[in-house]
C-alpha cells in the first residue's frame, strides 16, 4: 500500500471548469515568488493597495451618494462613457490574452493526447483568458463605485453582473478573432499582431480613462451629478449602460446574460476546431521573419562597443514587454501633462510640485524593469563570463540601454515640462537622472539569474530589488517635489535616498549575483595591484 | 621543456555541506581529446566550469597553456571556448548578430570572424536560416548555433557539456569529424557525454568522476588494465567503477 491519496475534485473531472480551475491554480503558484514572511507581508501588502484604491479612489462619487441628490442624466452619461472605453481597451486585451492562453504549447500534447473533447481544453482556457479581463472589470468598477456600494447604496453592485457578462463577452469574441489570426497568419505573426492589437488597445483604453478623469474632476463630476436635462438620442445606449452600472439590475443581468450566451454560441460552434487549429501549427516550428540585412554576405563589424551595445539594444526593442513599459506610462501621464500644461489658467507654481515626482516616478519604474530586464533575464549569461571582455563595461552598456527610453520620454516630457522654465526642467531632469541611476545600481547589485517572462506572466525579481526600488523610486519622487518648493531641501531628501541605496547595492543574498560589488572589487584589486 | 594545454591540481569546490568536486587532478597535452564521464551530480559540470573561469574553485590551481587561470582569467579566457549543457541563446537575434555578437566579446577581427562564421554556418546547415531570430529554432537547431559560438574564435582550448544532444545523426558525425580535425590542428578538447559510445570512438583519454572524486582514468586500454578488467567495454568499466565507489 502507498500513502498517495488523490483528493475528490470539486468540479467534474475533465469538465472545462476542472481545466481552467487547474490552470488557475497552476498561474497562482507561478506567481508565487516567496515563501513565509515575504509572502505574507506581500499579500498585505497587495491587500492594503486594493483597499487603499477601493476607498481612496471611490470616495468622490460616495459623497456624491450621500449629499441626498439623485444622480442626473449627465453622470450615467460619464459612467456609460469610462464604461465604453473599458470595454475597448479589454477587448483587445482579450484577444491577446485568448491568443496567448489557446495557442500555449505548455500541456498542449498532454491535453490533446488525454481522451478530453478538445471542446472543454478550448473553453477551459479561454476561461482562464476570460477570468484575466474579468478581474480588470472588477478592480475599475471596484475604484469607481465599489465604496459607494458597500457602505451607501448595496444596489450599486449591479458592477459585479456587468463585469461578468462584459468580460464573458470580451472572452468569446477574443476567442474567436485569435482563431482567425492564426489561421491566418500564423502561429508566431499572428502571435505579434494580437500583442500589438492588445497593447496598442491597453495604451488606448488607458489614454482615455486619464483623459476622462482629468475632465471629471470632483467638481465636473458634481455637475454632471447634478445635471438631469436633455441629452442627445446618440447617447441613449451609453446612459443605458450607465444605468446597468449604477444599480439598474434588470439591465446588468441581461448584459450578463447576453454575455454568457455569445460565449456559449462561440465557444460551441469553434471550441471543436480547436484541436485542429491549433494543435497541427503549434506542432511545427515556424521560424521568424527575416532580420533585415542587405545582401547575402556577411560583414562584422570591427568595433567591439558597437557589438555590444547593439546586441543589448536589439534584445531589448525586439521583446514587446519594452514597448509595453515605454507606451503604457506615457498613455496614462501624457493626459495628465497636457491637460495640464495646457491650460493657462492653471497655476504653474501648484502644478510643478504634481510634474516633478510623475516624472520621476513613471521614468524611474520604467528603468528598473529594462534594467531588470537586461541583467536578470540575460539569456547567455555563461557566455558572457567565458568571454574575456570586463564586466564592468558590459555592465556599463547594459545601464545605458535600460536608461535610453527613459531618455525619450524625458524627451517627450519636456515639451509639456517647458512652461516651468528652464531652472525647475533642469532640476526635474536631474532628480530624474539620480532616479534612474539609483533603480539601475540596485537592479544590477540584486540579480536574480530568470528567464524572460511570458506575455502577463509576473516577472521573476529578486524581492530585495522590488522593495529597494520602490522605497527609492518614492524617496526621489519626493525629493524631486521637495526640490521644486527649495533646491536645498530637496538635495536633502536625496542624501536619505543615497543612503538606502548604499544599503541596496551592499548586499549578498543566496542565489544572486551582486555585479556593482563584483566590479568594485576587482577594480580595487586592479588598482592596488 | 612543454607546456600542458591544462594542468589542474587539487581541484576542490563544496557547495554547502556537499563536496562536488574534490582534489580532483588533471593534466592533458595539447591537441588531445578527453571525455569526462559520470552518472548526474558526479561532478564534471562543476569542474569544467571551474576550468573555463566562470565558477571560483575552494581550492587547487589550474593553468591553461601556461596561463594560471584564477590569477589572469582574461588571458586564459582568450584561447578557451566554453559550450554549456543547455543552448543558452539570444532569442531575438539571428544566427549572424549572434555570431557577431560572439566575435565582438573576443575581440575577434571582423572579417576574418565573417568568413569562419560562413564557413561554420554552411557546415552546420544554419546558412539558410542565418537571418532568422533564434526564438523560432529547435532544440538541435540553437544548439548548432552555440557550436558555431564556440567555435568562432578558434579557441586553443575547448570545453563542451553534452555537445551532442539534440544534433541529428548527420550533424552529430559532422561535430565529431570537426572536433577531430581541431584536435589535428591542436586544439585540446574536453566533453562530457552520457553516450559511452562516443567517448569510446573519439577521446584518446577517459576520465570517471564520481561523488567528485576523480576514480580513474587514462586511454580505453590503461583503463582496462588498471582495473583489471582487459577484454571488457567501457560501459563495463563505467559501470562497475560506480559500483565499487557506491559499495
Amino acid at each position: 500500500m502507498t500513502g498517495v491519496v488523490f483528493k475528490t475534485p470539486k468540479l467534474k473531472t475533465g469538465s472545462a471548469f476542472w481545466l481552467a480551475l487547474n490552470q488557475l491554480k497552476r498561474e497562482f503558484r507561478m506567481r508565487q515568488n516567496n515563501s513565509g514572511a515575504k509572502a505574507v507581508i506581500g499579500r498585505l501588502f497587495f491587500v492594503g493597495i486594493i483597499m487603499l484604491a477601493i476607498f481612496g479612489a471611490g470616495q468622490s462619487v460616495k459623497m456624491l451618494y450621500t449629499s441626498g441628490f439623485e444622480p442626473g442624466y449627465g453622470f450615467y452619461l460619464a459612467a456609460g462613457k469610462k464604461l465604453l472605453g473599458l470595454f475597448s481597451g479589454l477587448l483587445f486585451m482579450s484577444l491577446m490574452t485568448a491568443f496567448m492562453y489557446f495557442s500555449d504549447r505548455g500541456d498542449l500534447d498532454l491535453l490533446l493526447s488525454s481522451p478530453l473533447k478538445p471542446k472543454n481544453i478550448a473553453i477551459g482556457r479561454i476561461l482562464v483568458s476570460t477570468f484575466r479581463t474579468l478581474l480588470m472589470f472588477l478592480m475599475f468598477g471596484a475604484m469607481f463605485i465599489g465604496n459607494t456600494a458597500i457602505s451607501v447604496r448595496h444596489e450599486l453592485f449591479t458592477f459585479i453582473p456587468v463585469a461578468i457578462g462584459l468580460a464573458v463577452f470580451e472572452g468569446g469574441v477574443g476567442f474567436m478573432f485569435a482563431r482567425v489570426l492564426l489561421l491566418k497568419f500564423g502561429l508566431l505573426k499572428g502571435r505579434k499582431i494580437s500583442q500589438i492589437l492588445g497593447f496598442g488597445g491597453i495604451a488606448a483604453g488607458v489614454f482615455y480613462l486619464q483623459a476622462s478623469r482629468i475632465g471629471h474632476s470632483s467638481g465636473k463630476l458634481a455637475d454632471l451629478f447634478a445635471y438631469h436635462g436633455n441629452y442627445s438620442t446618440t447617447d441613449n445606449i451609453l446612459v443605458w449602460f450607465g444605468h446597468a452600472l449604477l444599480g439598474n439590475w434588470f439591465n446588468a443581468l441581461l448584459i450578463m446574460i447576453v454575455g454568457i450566451a455569445v460565449f456559449a454560441i462561440i465557444m460551441n460552434s469553434m471550441g471543436d476546431a480547436f484541436a485542429k487549429d491549433v494543435a497541427n501549427i503549434a506542432g511545427q516550428t515556424e521560424l521568424s521573419q527575416d532580420v533585415k540585412r542587405k545582401g547575402d554576405k556577411i560583414s562584422f563589424s570591427r568595433n567591439t562597443n558597437f557589438i555590444i551595445l547593439r546586441k543589448e539594444l536589439l534584445s531589448l526593442t525586439r521583446d514587446p514587454i519594452t514597448i509595453v513599459q515605454m507606451v503604457i506610462p506615457l498613455a496614462a501621464f501624457v493626459p495628465i501633462f497636457m491637460t495640464l500644461s495646457g491650460k493657462n489658467d492653471i497655476d504653474m507654481g501648484v502644478v510643478q510640485y504634481v510634474f516633478a515626482p510623475l516624472t520621476v516616478f513613471a521614468t524611474a519604474i520604467m528603468t528598473s524593469t529594462l534594467a531588470w530586464m537586461v541583467a536578470s533575464v540575460e539569456e547567455a549569461r555563461d557566455l558572457l563570463k567565458s568571454s574575456p571582455i570586463s564586466m564592468a563595461k558590459i555592465y556599463l552598456f547594459k545601464g545605458l540601454v535600460a536608461f535610453l527610453p527613459a531618455f525619450f520620454e524625458i524627451a517627450i516630457l519636456s515639451v509639456m515640462l517647458q512652461k516651468l522654465g528652464i531652472l525647475k526642467f533642469g532640476i526635474i531632469l536631474l532628480f530624474t537622472l539620480f532616479a534612474n541611476f539609483s533603480v539601475i545600481l540596485i537592479e544590477f547589485a540584486n540579480i536574480k539569474p530568470s528567464r524572460r517572462p511570458k506575455m502577463m506572466q509576473k516577472p521573476d525579481r529578486a524581492i530585495t530589488s522590488i522593495i529597494f526600488v520602490m522605497l527609492l523610486v518614492l524617496l526621489w519622487a519626493v525629493a524631486a517635489g521637495v526640490a521644486m518648493y527649495n533646491f536645498w531641501f530637496g538635495l536633502l531628501v536625496s542624501l536619505l535616498a543615497i543612503i538606502v541605496n548604499w544599503f541596496g547595492i551592499n548586499g549578498e543574498k543566496e542565489g544572486q549575483e551582486n555585479q556593482i560589488k563584483s566590479v568594485w572589487e576587482k577594480q580595487l584589486d586592479s588598482s592596488k595591484s | 621543456m612543454s607546456i600542458n594545454a591544462l594542468r589542474v591540481e587539487s581541484l576542490s569546490k563544496s557547495f554547502g555541506d556537499k563536496k562536488a568536486v574534490n582534489s580532483l587532478n588533471l593534466s592533458l597535452e595539447a591537441g588531445e581529446f578527453y571525455a569526462f564521464l559520470g552518472s548526474n551530480g558526479a561532478g564534471k559540470t562543476t569542474t569544467m566550469r571551474m576550468i573555463s573561469g566562470l565558477l571560483a574553485p575552494d581550492s587547487g590551481a589550474i593553468e591553461v597553456f601556461g596561463i594560471n587561470v584564477l590569477e589572469n582569467p582574461t588571458q586564459a579566457k582568450k584561447i578557451m571556448a566554453w559550450l554549456p549543457d543547455e543552448p543558452l541563446l539570444y532569442d531575438k537575434l539571428s544566427p549572424i548578430e549572434y555570431l557577431e555578437f560572439v566575435a565582438g566579446l573576443w575581440k575577434l577581427d571582423g572579417n576574418r570572424a565573417a568568413s569562419l562564421a560562413e564557413d561554420l554556418l554552411k557546415r552546420f546547415e544554419l546558412w539558410d536560416v542565418k537571418d532568422k531570430r533564434c526564438e523560432g529554432f529547435s532544440r538541435g537547431m540553437k544548439q548548432k548555433t552555440a557550436i558555431c559560438g564556440a567555435l568562432l574564435h578558434e579557441p586553443k582550448l575547448l570545453l563542451m557539456d553534452e555537445p551532442f544532444s539534440g544534433l541529428d545523426a548527420a550533424i552529430a558525425r559532422d561535430l565529431k569529424e570537426l572536433l577531430n580535425e581541431k584536435t589535428k590542428e591542436g586544439a585540446t578538447i574536453i566533453l562530457t557525454t552520457h553516450v559511452l559510445e562516443v567517448a569510446e570512438k573519439l577521446a584518446r583519454k577517459i576520465g570517471i568522476i564520481h561523488n567528485g572524486l576523480l576514480l580513474s582514468q587514462g586511454t580505453l586500454d590503461e583503463l582496462r588494465e588498471e582495473n583489471n578488467m582487459v577484454g571488457k567495454s567501457l560501459e563495463d568499466i563505467f559501470l562497475t567503477l560506480i559500483d565499487r565507489q557506491k559499495a
